[in-house]
């Protein structure tokens, strides 16, 4: 089966597993309080409804008035700063749903606002995360530099790692400041600034909604804002550093495939006859491995003038990201196959490997070894 | 200033401009409704409170019981159909909070679990809906033949129609079964869908919450799961179709900076030097001559005279027209050409991947830029 079609079916029944064990262990967790607090709940109601002698119905009614009011009592939602909260909540998916469009018009607009927003403030944000990561991977670079350290070049792994200390900083400043301003415990505070920043939004806890700070507090309101936006920044730049060239591997399949359908029909075309289309085919391979071959070789040069490490996209795989650094030098030492004099060490006889050409990029390279277009490592 | 920079910084501004406008208009459309909302549900309270008799005291208690019990009143939220649900607003962040974990262990284990499964979600959902689109476009183009049509290619815009109207169409079937199982409006269910589907979420609307569907109605459970992972599928389809490219454009710029970078450092030793200088003098005309000298003993050097020489003139052009004047040209590719060249490896930087070269003149232009 086709490389795409094998990690698209292991990747939903990997999700479906994730979910029925994530169900398994929710339902473990808070089934049983859950039910007791429901019973606890319904006693009270009890109680309080034969204390005033309310009938079911009247309890309805009061019940109703009241879950209606809850919005209004955490201040006023639709001025502007409210609005403005509510606008950050629909363009970045959070939707804690703390306020909600009551007028069909605005629940009309609100579906034509997400429609344009949602992909623009995607875009932006990975571009944003993108910049961000290119000036860390510098700053990075010239700190190595400073520090004297011998191999300047960035890994995958610092950057991932410095990723993960900021992401956790900023939820760790996030719970702090909340849980002053909010009067939160630091893990309920941590928790909401976690689920605020993955955008899953559940609205069980929502900033500024208490003591109408909407209205009476301008600076914390622009503290909230911000630390929202950046706090998606950070998360975003985590994400575009390590999810993303995941999401683009099925399309890189796709298209090297292509090409290399492409290549062998044309091949088939040129050779002609039976008996001809075999070495042709060889032949397709032959030239498409040693087209690779110069591009990784000329590829391999130009990396060890570069200053510092291309960025981001598609190592061949994250473990060997490290250990291709080396390579270069590695290969510069090497009896068996001589340096030319710009440095390159390509030998015209013999088909070096493994580029898979279409990942654009960083690619190991393995000498020595005649592999045919191997495909990125699957996932 | 870079392009990657110049892109970011404007799309900043338009996100903020975005958020004020919007700001605007929602103020606008709401809040007079808010206003009059609130005094009428306020007057509703007093005149209930007076009916029937209750203190102050005790109506704020009766307000944190009716609180308390309102996730309740939906029905058993974490039985295993209700965590199974609460699960999958989790991990593909629609997070209603029609239910949200009570105890502290539910919340750490909810952020644990959202840390690993939200990437796996998002990586699942671009893969299928690639998958999804690469057989929709084989079926388009099958159509395309039997209908006879003199060209079968399927174009981008077939495409993104087509993907427009299925989301759509998701949309619509939603709605539909929605308001008649929920007794919504149809423009209710439709509002559902749209929020659910884009992942924002709300909660205002949440399906499975009346007459204990979760725990009564197996049958409609499914229909509801299944609606909401494949509606996903649907739009995160059209995303891959329409948005992942731009989410890796300032990568990719980068990395062919970076190489352009390369390429420069790189060409210092090579023969290509003398053609460099003396194209310095030339105007673009130079281009063409280098161009020419591809199919015989220069090769590869004609290649990279082309390049280098656009390089050398990167300090008289100003960016923008040198990056428009960057087109790499691979002409006349033949085996022979390849055994003694050298290409720069700008070739696969272009744009993802290696470009069917044929025996024609193929023009590899770098993507328009946005």
């Amino acid at each position: 089966m086709k490389r795409q079609n094998v990690r698209t079916l292991s990747l939903i029944i990997c999700t479906f597993t994730y979910l029925l064990v994530g169900a398994a262990v929710f339902d473990a967790l808070e089934s049983k309080k859950e039910k007791t607090q429901k019973k606890k709940v319904y006693d009270r109601k009890q109680e309080l409804m034969n204390t005033y002698n309310l009938s079911q119905f009247n309890f309805d009614e009061l019940e109703r008035v009241v879950l209606q009011l809850k919005p209004h009592k955490a201040g006023v939602q639709w001025k502007f700063a409210g609005s403005f909260y509510f606008a950050i909540t629909v363009i970045t998916t959070i939707g804690y749903g703390h306020a909600a469009p009551s007028t069909d018009g605005g629940k009309v607009f609100c579906m034509l606002y997400a429609l344009l927003g949602i992909p623009l403030t995607l875009v932006m944000f990975q571009s944003l995360g993108e910049r961000i990561n290119t000036l860390v991977r510098y700053l990075l670079h010239r700190l190595k530099k400073c520090l004297g350290m011998r191999r300047t070049e960035v890994s995958m792994v610092n950057m991932v790692a410095i990723g993960f200390i900021s992401c956790m900083s900023t939820l760790c400043i996030g719970a702090l400041s909340f849980s002053f301003f909010e009067g939160w415990s630091f893990f309920h505070a941590y928790y909401y600034c976690f689920i605020t920043l993955t955008t899953i939004g559940f609205g069980d806890y929502v900033a500024l909604q208490k003591d109408h700070a909407l209205q009476t507090n301008p600076k914390y309101v622009a503290f909230c804002f911000i630390y929202i936006l950046t706090g998606l920044t950070v998360i975003g730049a985590f994400l575009n550093l390590v999810v993303l060239r995941f999401m683009t591997m099925n399309s890189e399949d796709e298209k090297r495939d292509a090409e290399q359908r492409a290549l062998l029909s044309r091949n088939g075309q040129a050779g002609g006859g039976v008996g001809g289309a075999g070495r042709g085919l060889r032949n397709v391979y032959a030239e498409v491995l040693h087209f690779q071959s110069m591009c990784s070789c000329l590829w391999y040069k130009s990396r060890e003038k570069l200053q510092y490490s291309i960025p981001m996209i598609i190592p061949r795989d994250l473990s060997t990201s490290d250990t291709y650094m080396e390579q270069g030098e590695a290969f510069s030492s090497d009896p068996l196959h001589p340096l030319h004099s710009n440095g390159c060490i390509c030998s015209m006889h013999h088909p070096h490997s493994a580029i898979s050409s279409v990942s654009t990029g960083l690619h190991s390279l393995t000498p020595y070894r005649l592999r045919h277009s191997k495909r990125r490592s699957s996932i | 200033m870079k392009r990657q920079n110049v892109r970011t910084l404007s799309l900043i501004i338009c996100t903020f401009t975005y958020l004020l406008v919007g700001a605007a208009v929602f103020d606008a459309l709401e809040s007079d409704f808010e206003m009059r909302e609130k005094e009428q549900l306020e007057a509703e309270e007093k005149r209930l409170q007076g009916k029937y008799n209750i203190s102050e005291d005790d109506y704020r208690k009766l307000e944190t019981i009716i609180m308390e019990a309102e996730p309740h009143r939906a029905g058993v939220q974490w039985k295993f159909a209700g965590s199974f649900y609460f699960a999958i607003t989790v991990i593909t962040t629609i997070g209603y909070g029609h239910a949200a974990p009570g105890t502290d262990a539910g919340k750490a284990f909810c952020m644990f679990y959202a840390v690993l499964g939200i990437p796996l979600t998002l990586v699942m959902f671009q893969s299928l809906g690639e998958r999804m689109n690469t057989f929709v476009k084989s079926l388009l183009k099958r159509i395309k033949k039997c209908c006879g049509m003199r060209i079968t290619d399927v174009s981008m815009e077939n495409m993104v129609t087509v993907g427009f109207f299925s989301c759509i169409g998701t949309l619509c079937i939603g709605a539909a079964a929605f308001s008649h199982y929920e007794d919504w409006s149809f423009f209710q269910s439709y509002y559902y869908c749209f929020i659910t589907l884009t992942t924002i979420g709300f909660g205002d609307f949440v399906a499975l919450q009346k007459n204990r569907a979760l725990q009564r109605r197996p049958l409609y459970v499914a229909f509801s799961f299944m609606y909401i992972l494949v509606g996903l599928t649907v739009i995160g389809a059209f995303l891959n179709l329409v948005v992942l490219r731009f989410l890796t454009m300032n990568s990719e710029d980068e990395r062919r900076d970076a190489e352009e970078r390369a390429s420069l450092a790189g060409n210092r030793n090579s023969m290509i030097i003398h053609i460099q200088e003396e194209t310095l003098g030339r105007g673009g005309g130079a281009r063409r001559s280098c161009g020419g000298g591809m199919g015989g003993g220069i090769g590869g050097g004609g290649m990279g005279c082309a390049f280098s020489h656009q390089n050398s003139f990167s300090s008289q052009l100003n960016p923008h027209q040198y990056f428009h004047s960057v087109s790499y040209r691979i002409e006349e590719i033949s085996p022979s050409t390849l055994k003694n060249s050298f290409f720069p490896s700008p070739i696969s930087s272009v744009s993802p991947g290696l470009h069917s070269f044929t025996d024609n003149h193929r023009l590899m232009k770098r993507r328009k830029s946005i």
